[in-house]
């Protein structure tokens, strides 16, 4: 069954982090022609204006494990009673085993919480939420970390427009547990693998198959690697690329996502006013209000149908509704917050929620410059205006560190 | 909504300087890209509660010009 409504399932605390390096669509001016009209023209359309974008070397499990840290130092949480970790993530650090492992060794975890990755994009943070509240509804579990990180902007063409201005990295923590005192979330997810490849890595998995013993593969490889092709849309990509389809998407979007919110009214019986907030994924500023005004929503009231997370950070995926959440006034009220997120698979995830005693922290700064400020390749002269040419610099140094490693663990130089 | 009420609203979602002509071709529109025309699908859903795809507004063999945008309003355009 799709749908389900928790009663005995908390919201305890939601911490969101994003890269501190900012890109202005108006600094990008040169990808447009010049034409600051144009730009002019996207931002108040689709709301393009500013992103977060992640350091080259920076892994999603980085945000992940800076939320993590965060949540559970501002909640003084103890550490030793969570005992769930679930990592939503679209791009793990290795294929396997899941990143959760690694993740849960950084935070110190007891072995008595289980950990594993969920691989959902945009609707990962409710269909996350879907998932652990089940887990806690069942008994099972009582205390349980929900981590969703993603960073799209990482390796992206940055002359390729279909996908570039579009996408922003963040990392969420969310703390759910159990409830003694009776609390009610509503929850409605649907499925449509039909929109399998609109949105979608092609070339990033068992499809596309290399025969790594064989060296005209990596020949193969090589070539295509070089391939650059014109979109249905007019944009240029690399055939390599993660590909966007966005007309299928909108289609999508537009028709199933509105139903997917009544849909979740209905089953909670409540109807569009008695929602406090909607809080939709920020796909971008367009389709926010479009979605709002075909679910009945007035999508011009942006305190009831908030997008300035997209205009400010960028759509960063399964982090977008936290984002906005982490950018509510505080007076808002929250009991009951609607939240619906869709994207790749296709699916659509929607939830009502009471979050009037969640601690929604305020989006903190993930600064590289903080963390590793003892690793050599990341000076403070790296984060002034990074060229293209010093962000090879450091993934060269990154992935030669890798490879060392990696290289010595092999041949047991490594004794931990 | 009659036609000449219909093209000043499309203006404005193409953000088009120029006055727009029923029998405008979409081609030579510089605006008429895949934000216009999701905004173009928003507006009929909002202004008439028709829900038209993108697939069928891209089609170049249906939507040409701007007149044939306004006949997939049917009758709500007068």
């Amino acid at each position: 069954m799709s749908k389900a409504v928790f009663n005995c399932v908390k919201i305890t605390g939601i911490s969101t982090v994003v890269p501190e390096k900012e890109i202005n669509i108006y600094d990008e001016a040169q990808y447009y022609d010049n034409n600051i009209k144009k730009i002019d023209r996207m931002r108040k359309m689709v709301g393009f204006y500013k992103r977060r974008v992640s350091e080259i070397t920076t892994n999603p499990s980085d945000l992940a494990i800076f939320a993590a840290q965060n949540l559970i130092q501002e909640l003084n949480i103890d550490k030793s009673s969570i005992d769930a970790l679930i990592y939503v993530v679209q791009q793990p650090d290795v294929i396997s085993p899941a990143t959760a492992y690694y993740i849960h060794d950084k935070l110190g975890l007891s072995p008595e919480c289980i950990a594993t990755d969920i691989n959902q994009g945009c609707p990962g943070w409710v269909w996350g939420l879907y998932l652990v509240s089940s887990l806690i509804q069942s008994g099972v579990h009582k205390k349980v970390l929900l981590l969703n990180a993603s960073t799209p902007s990482v390796g992206t063409d940055i002359t390729n427009r279909n996908i570039a201005p579009i996408f922003g990295d963040a990392g969420t923590a969310t703390l759910i547990e159990y409830s003694e005192e009776p609390i009610n979330s509503y929850f409605a997810v649907k499925t449509f693998g039909s929109g399998f490849e609109s949105i979608i890595f092609p070339f990033s998995g068992t499809r596309f198959r290399m025969d790594y013993n064989n060296d005209e593969d990596f020949e193969l490889l090589s070539k295509l690697r070089k391939e650059k092709l014109t979109l249905a849309n007019g944009y240029e990509s690399r055939l390599l690329y993660n590909y966007l389809n966005g007309a299928e998407v909108f289609d999508f979007t537009i028709k199933k996502v509105p139903e997917n919110i009544i849909e979740v009214l209905n089953f909670a019986n409540m109807k569009q006013e008695d929602i406090d907030v909607l809080c939709l994924h920020q796909a971008n500023k367009q389709i926010v209000q479009a979605v709002a005004q075909a679910a009945g929503f007035d999508e011009t009231d942006e305190i009831k149908v908030p997008y300035k997370a997209f205009e400010n950070y960028g759509n960063n995926t399964m982090c977008s509704i936290p984002t906005t959440l982490a950018l509510l006034d505080d007076n808002t009220p929250r009991n009951k917050i609607l939240c619906s997120a869709f994207g790749n698979g296709f699916a659509s995830a929607s939830a009502v929620l009471n979050l009037q005693n969640t601690r929604i922290l305020k989006l903190k700064d993930y600064k590289v410059s903080e963390i590793h400020s003892n690793d050599e390749e990341n000076t403070a002269e790296d984060f002034q205006e990074s060229s293209q040419n010093s962000d090879r610099i450091k993934l060269k140094k990154y992935r030669e560190n890798y490879i060392n490693y990696w290289r010595r663990k092999m041949k047991g130089e490594i004794n931990e | 909504m009659n036609k000449a009420e219909f093209l000043i609203e499309l203006e404005e979602i193409l953000q088009r300087e120029e006055p727009i002509k029923e029998t405008d071709k979409l081609d030579t529109y510089e605006e008429w890209d895949s934000l216009s025309k999701m905004s173009v699908v928003s507006f009929f859903n909002k202004a008439f509660g028709i829900r038209i795809s993108m697939e069928a507004l891209s089609a170049k063999s249906k939507v040409e010009s701007v007149s044939d945008i306004i006949n997939l309003a049917g009758d709500k355009i007068q």
